[in-house]
């Protein structure tokens, strides 16, 4: 720029220098003075387009005219506020709404893991064909779970692999760190975890390859994070020696601060050896005698790869599956009378996105999410739209007078996009900020204590990509048809006319029309969803559970952390009830192994004699090992025989609860009390049934269910949960458990300490989410929709104003004018409803898996969603209505 | 009205007075009016520059980096802006240079077939 400005100005010179010469050659040509510097000036040609034509060389011309349209657009907004205020508003709600969700997907499902070459990893997973010797999880799929020695066999022999490493997750464990204790998120790992995965530590060391070895010292890794927190990020924390679940483990180091483990979203604290599964895990191997690292049929330990250069996951697969067949098939002995055994197939799965837990959970809700938060856009597009167009007419004169001293019809349509892209540029800046505020209240939303997420959401390049886009398209998509319409001037009248009663055509008012039918349509869709959201979450929350859930305090405990067994954990537990029990203002309490609605379950499968299961049939039941008192504390109704009692211990026979379905299911015809059956290999007597309740989740259908008395029973036990029926206000009671608890055994964290209430919120955290957000947005829409068609109303009657007033001098009434701008906007209204209707269905299909007790085209939420809009509308349109209906003929007369 | 001389002149064909400039500045640096008679002397006068039009294609040059200018002294000790052909002019001159005889070649053998072929 600098270069070109010395260029021009050296320009003048030459060019005077130049002449000269010339004129001093024609005078010595012995011309006189003036005629030479005539001809010389004449032989030169014109000065000015010399000039010109030099600029044009140094300029960009392209450039240029962007900058000075830019300048343009800027003065012009500044000049109407108000409207540069509600426009921006309006676009920064839209493209906020849509940056955050983005940046919920990103973090989730787009991101790769902080790792080296992470699109070399990946994960092994298990696929059909069923067999029921092999392990299945909750749901009848396979766990992506595998065998140690199935593990050690692979790692020695593959090809293809450069790595291969094991990990499990430890769930929650007590850590007894400065006296304190405290409840971490572990992994177990193989000591080439971090190595394989490349991750750097940033203090200390990575585990050395023999401290996955029987018998190596125990040895742990933190995460950053729990570094920064628990330890004040100082170096001495290395060969610190902390308590977990009673076992000294050394700190050696601290891993990379990036790395948050292998799924985003569940973070890792601490990473310790195999080695340490007999102490912090050892209901994995239960029956005395079995190693986890030698047995072939406990399959327990989740592996990941990092295949070598060139070679493709399905080279890899193949062999890879050569090796492990033989070793999972090893000691197995098909059942007498089934076929040969057939283990689940191999299955390789790309893992640079980390592990697939949390992206299963909110695929779906982010993409509805996203949907939703699109057609938000699309209706603030629409509204920009018609403002825009309302605005151009009172730009009409500039514009006509603009094309008719010649520019071109181009040059002003680009203008006028750059205008409206400015305007979205100045929404997606503030739009960011909302989108930050935005994401953060949405990971807190959906925060549920059972699995706390920590989501990164600082926007990286690839939001702020998505958001300049955004912009972009937002811009050109409701800029051009105001463009393309302002430009389309008759110029004669339009110069002839002043701004105030310049007419615009008949099909401007047309284009804004249509506009409100599409938003019209869109927000019938968005109201429709939103009512199906919250009828699911109404009916969620007020269905009968089969018990009471109201003043019901919970608690959990670990006993086996703190190194209880067997009789001692019995006591433990027994102790912890009758002392809660005694608390002032508790009613009475009780004990189970699971929370009931707490979305973890216990599975077993059950052998009824007399009854033949069909081939392949779900033999498998819920079980609940529960304490003295679980039906009178939980409310549960027994409907035959007698409820369990504390002389069911030990020594007494194997007693057993069922609840209807279980007893309808197995003793259809036949009263079941006194009737045996086989669960886990355990024979037990029928002594009671009791009403249905549910167990897991809401949703589910009540599941066959066994109760009986954990004591009877005491292998694997991990954990304890106990339930307090109170008086008034179960959370009052909180710290005085805590208290009671602490002086039994302080070693003894509590965990999942909350009153049933909150705990079936945190269970319906995806329903209330969708409802609050689908509806927030719903609102949005409708607001935006309602300001819509105010604005064309209005000025719809300011343009017939003196129609009205010629209807109204003819005799039309109040009511007559009323009657006929209502129509008008009904009209639309109407038209909308009509799209908008089907698609609303349409939508209503795709959303039916989320849904609950409504149906996907439910008529009562359809005809609420078309109420409210059409109420909301006939309020939008009667103040217009009313101005018009107010109009004096004479006054409207004499304006034309 | 054209004078008798000045139809004897052809205008220059688009593109060609930048050949023109490379070729003269072969020579050695010049400033612009020498430039101008330069072309007009060695053409026999036949070739008119209008003179203005050099500047623009002198700037045009200097963009592309096939000549530099520098400040000097000439003849009759004035300061004046001097013009010299840089490695890159001189290199592209051979190659527009190539390319005009190829053109002028090709379009001679066009107008005039019959001539090319009867000469010996």
């Amino acid at each position: 720029m600098r270069r070109r400005k010395r260029m021009l100005e050296d320009l003048d010179q030459a060019i005077r220098e130049h002449i000269d010469r010339e004129t001093q050659d024609n005078i010595a040509r012995g011309m006189p003075p003036e005629e030479a510097r005539y001809a010389a000036v004449r032989k030169f040609g014109n000065v000015t387009r010399v000039r010109e034509e030099t600029r044009e060389v140094w300029s960009f011309p392209r450039f240029e005219e962007l900058l000075q349209d830019i300048r343009y657009g800027l003065r012009l907004l500044r000049i109407s506020p108000g409207f540069t205020c509600v426009a921006i508003l309006t676009l920064a709600l839209g493209i906020g709404a849509n940056t955050a969700i983005y940046t919920l997907i990103d973090a989730v499902m787009l991101r790769m893991l902080p790792v080296k070459n992470p699109q070399e990893l990946v994960s092994l997973n298990l696929a059909g064909p069923l067999d029921t010797q092999f392990p299945r999880d909750v749901d009848g799929d396979f766990s992506t779970e595998f065998p140690y020695p199935a593990f050690v066999q692979m790692r020695e022999h593959n090809q293809v692999l450069s790595a291969l490493f094991a990990f499990k997750d430890t769930g929650r464990l007590s850590v007894l760190v400065n006296g304190n204790a405290e409840i971490v998120h572990g992994q177990l790992v193989t000591s080439n975890y971090f190595s394989a995965l490349g991750v750097r530590a940033a203090q200390g060391r990575d585990f050395a390859p023999d401290e996955d070895a029987a018998g190596a010292e125990s040895v742990a890794i933190v995460s950053y994070g729990y570094w920064q927190s628990h330890f004040g990020g100082e170096a001495s924390v290395l060969g610190r020696q902390i308590l977990v679940n009673g076992a000294p483990v050394t700190i050696i180091g601290v891993a990379a601060p990036e790395f948050f483990g292998l799924q985003a979203g569940s973070a890792v604290d601490l990473y310790m050896t195999m080695t340490m599964q007999p102490q912090i895990m050892p209901h994995v191997a239960e029956d005395p005698g079995t190693s986890a690292f030698a047995a072939t049929d406990v399959w327990w330990i989740q592996l990941m790869g990092r295949l070598k250069p060139g070679v493709t996951a399905e080279q890899a697969r193949a062999n890879l599956d050569v090796i492990y067949r033989p070793a999972v098939l090893q000691g197995l002995r098909p059942e007498a009378g089934s076929g040969p055994l057939i283990p689940p197939a191999l299955e390789l799965v790309p893992a640079g996105g980390g592990l697939s837990g949390l992206r299963n959970t909110f695929s779906k809700p982010l993409a509805i999410l996203m949907i939703v938060v699109g057609i938000v856009l699309l209706i603030a597009c629409v509204n920009m739209a018609n403002l825009l167009l309302v605005r151009s007419s009172a730009r009409a004169k500039e514009i006509a007078v603009r094309l008719s001293l010649g520019a071109s019809r181009g040059r002003l349509i680009r203008q006028l996009l750059l205008e409206s892209v400015l305007l979205s540029a100045f929404g997606g800046l503030l739009g960011l900020v909302f989108a930050y505020w935005g994401c953060n209240a949405l990971v807190a939303m959906m925060q549920h204590a059972n699995n706390p997420l920590s989501i990164d959401v600082h926007p990286d390049l690839n939001v702020l990509a998505f958001t300049a886009v955004a912009c972009i398209v937002t811009g050109i998509l409701f800029g051009l048809t105001p463009a393309l319409r302002a430009t389309r001037v008759e110029l004669t009248p339009a110069l002839k006319q002043t701004a105030a009663t310049l007419r615009t055509t008949r099909d401007k008012i047309y284009t804004t029309k249509t506009l409100v039918v599409a938003q019209v349509a869109f927000s019938v869709v968005l109201l429709f969803c939103a009512g199906l959201f919250v009828w699911t979450l109404m009916n969620l929350e007020t269905m009968n559970v089969g018990f009471s859930r109201d003043n019901l305090l919970l608690f959990g405990v670990s006993p086996n952390n703190g190194g209880y067994k067997g009789r001692r954990y019995a006591d433990l537990c027994r102790e912890i009830q009758s002392r809660v029990a005694q608390l002032p203002g508790v009613k009475s309490a009780t004990s189970s192994l699971i929370l009931l609605l707490s979305g973890n379950m216990w599975l077993g499968s059950i052998k009824v004699p007399g009854y033949s299961a069909r081939p392949n049939e779900n033999t498998s039941v819920s079980v609940l090992p529960v304490g003295d008192g679980f039906l009178s504390t939980m409310g549960i109704p027994l409907l035959q025989g007698r409820d369990l009692s504390p002389r069911d211990d030990e020594s007494a026979p194997k007693v057993a609860l069922v609840n209807e379905t279980l007893a309808r299911k197995y003793w259809p015809n036949e009263n079941p009390l006194g009737r045996h059956f086989t669960l886990r290999n355990v024979d037990m007597e029928v002594v009671g049934i009791v009403a249905d309740a549910k167990y897991t989740s809401l949703r589910r259908d009540i599941p066959p269910t066994v109760y009986y008395p954990y004591v009877q029973q005491m292998d694997s036990m991990p954990q304890m949960h106990f339930e307090m029926r109170t008086a008034g206000d179960a959370s009052a009671l909180i710290s005085s458990v805590r208290q009671v608890v602490a002086s039994i055994d302080n070693r003894l964290p509590l965990f999942d300490v909350r009153t049933q209430t909150q705990q079936i919120d945190d269970l319906l955290y995806q329903e209330r989410l969708f409802a609050k957000l689908v509806g927030f947005f719903a609102t949005l829409a409708l607001a935006l929709v309602c300001v819509g068609l105010y604005g064309v109303m209005s000025y719809s009657v300011a343009r017939r104003t003196s129609e009205i007033g010629i209807r109204m001098a003819l005799g039309a009434n109040r009511s007559n004018v009323l009657n006929m701008v209502l129509r008008g906007a009904f009209l639309q209204v109407g038209i909308g409803l009509c799209i908008g209707t089907p698609l609303a269905i349409l939508c209503g299909r795709y959303l039916a898996h989320q849904l609950y007790g409504v149906g996907r085209f439910d008529p009562l939420v359809l005809g609420g969603a078309t109420v409210v809009l059409s109420v909301c509308a006939l309020l939008a349109g009667f103040l217009p209505a009313h101005r018009a209906a107010s109009i004096e003929p004479v006054e409207a007369l004499r304006s034309e | 009205m054209p004078t008798k001389e000045e139809k004897k002149r052809i205008e220059l064909l688009q593109g060609t007075l930048d050949l023109l400039i490379l070729r003269t500045l072969l020579l050695g640096s010049a400033h612009g009016h020498a430039i101008a008679k330069a072309i007009e002397f060695r053409s026999d006068e036949v070739l008119q520059v209008e003179q203005g039009s050099l500047y623009p294609a002198l700037h045009r040059l200097i963009k592309r980096g096939w000549i530099s200018v520098e400040d000097g002294t000439s003849e009759n000790n004035r300061r004046a802006k001097f013009y010299r052909l840089t490695r890159k002019g001189r290199r592209q001159l051979a190659v527009e240079t190539s390319k005009w005889d190829k053109l002028a070649h090709a379009i001679g053998r066009i107008l005039r077939p019959a001539e090319e072929e009867g000469k010996p």
